[in-house]
């Protein structure tokens, strides 16, 4: 579907990428050409989406995006060590399915600080002189649920409100520096994260949920497909755009 | 966390004066059972005694006694019903 030479020589790093959309987008970018930089918490599970990437010079880097202070100074030694990033895909997020009653204020913070925090701390990182070069393209992770609302994911639904809202003040502050930084919400999609949230459904609930997808649930390929055209320069005119691959979801 | 405590972690669930909810209650039966309230003990059991329920898992009890086997509680001493 991409050309195969469309990312070639480009170093990409992909936040989130020991499972699901982080994985999908990994294998996808290394068939046209990227370089990896793969980062999650689990080594074990980074080495494995390594041994699916198409391609020579792939890294695995563990790395807790939790520790936020540190992002800015570990992208520089990573450009220094692999070369300056055209891309940053942050795919890791946090999910938090609870009922206000139930919601903890500690919880919520730790969601903000991969969800939010850790995104801007990417984007201070990129901006680095030493840690791109231009044209570069940052993507974000957001979700419908920035869009429209549903009962029991206050804080995942601000969250991804929030990254919307980022990513169009993000793309004006880092126009000038030749870096463009979009969003991507997905809809519901077929994912280990996912399976987790349907683990608060009930079979109702979760056929319902299906039902308001007119194409069907989605798959993490999909999302990849779109991470794809964000990072590659054929999307060199948008930037601070959030793009909704939702199989029909928010068109109700 | 014990059956008592847990018992009395359900009754702040579900907005309940404490001592409200006993093991013998239906599960469905309990004043503000929604969605919601469905999706919070789901979230009470993972965050208090680390283990993750399927919803189907809680459909399939019938009473707060069968859910408090199902969490390995039932050995416990319960509040039963008041009179």
């Amino acid at each position: 579907m991409f050309a195969t030479d469309a990312l070639i020589d480009r170093t990409i790093l992909i936040t989130g990428a020991s499972s699901g959309l982080g994985r999908a987008t990994a294998v996808l970018l290394s068939r046209m050409g990227a370089r990896i930089i793969a980062v999650g918490r689990n080594e074990d599970r980074l080495i494995a989406t390594a041994s699916q990437l198409s391609g020579a010079g792939h890294v695995v880097r563990p790395f807790d995006l939790a520790a936020v202070e540190a992002i800015p100074e570990w992208l520089q030694s990573l450009a220094a060590e692999c070369g300056p990033l055209r891309g940053v895909v942050h795919s890791a997020g946090v999910h938090l399915a609870r009922p206000l009653q139930m919601l903890k204020a500690d919880a919520v913070q730790q969601l903000l600080t991969v969800n939010v925090t850790a995104a801007l701390m990417l984007a201070k990182g990129l901006r680095q002189r030493a840690v791109h070069e231009s044209p570069a393209s940052l993507v974000l992770m957001s979700s419908v649920m920035g869009q429209v609302g549903q009962a029991g994911v206050t804080a995942y639904s601000a969250s991804k409100g929030a990254v919307d809202a980022l990513c169009r003040s993000l793309a004006l502050e880092l126009a000038t520096q030749g870096i463009r930084v979009n969003a991507i919400a997905p809809g519901q999609v077929e994912t280990e994260m996912a399976e987790q949230q349907r683990g608060s459904l009930t079979t109702e609930q979760f056929e319902r949920i299906r039902s308001m997808h007119p194409l069907g649930l989605g798959r993490a390929e999909d999302v990849a497909s779109a991470v794809a055209f964000l990072i590659s320069d054929a999307s060199r005119w948008m930037t601070g755009t959030t793009l909704t691959v939702d199989g029909g979801y928010t068109a109700h | 966390m014990d059956a008592t405590a847990f018992l009395v972690a359900l009754d702040e669930l579900f907005e309940l004066d404490r001592g409200t909810i006993t093991s013998a209650d239906a599960i469905r039966d309990i004043p503000g059972w929604s969605s919601l309230t469905f999706m919070g003990l789901i979230a009470l059991v993972d965050d208090e005694l680390d283990i993750t329920l399927t919803p189907d898992t809680v459909l399939a009890c019938r009473t707060v006694g069968d859910l408090l086997q199902e969490v390995g509680l039932a050995t416990h001493p319960a509040r039963q019903r008041a009179a």
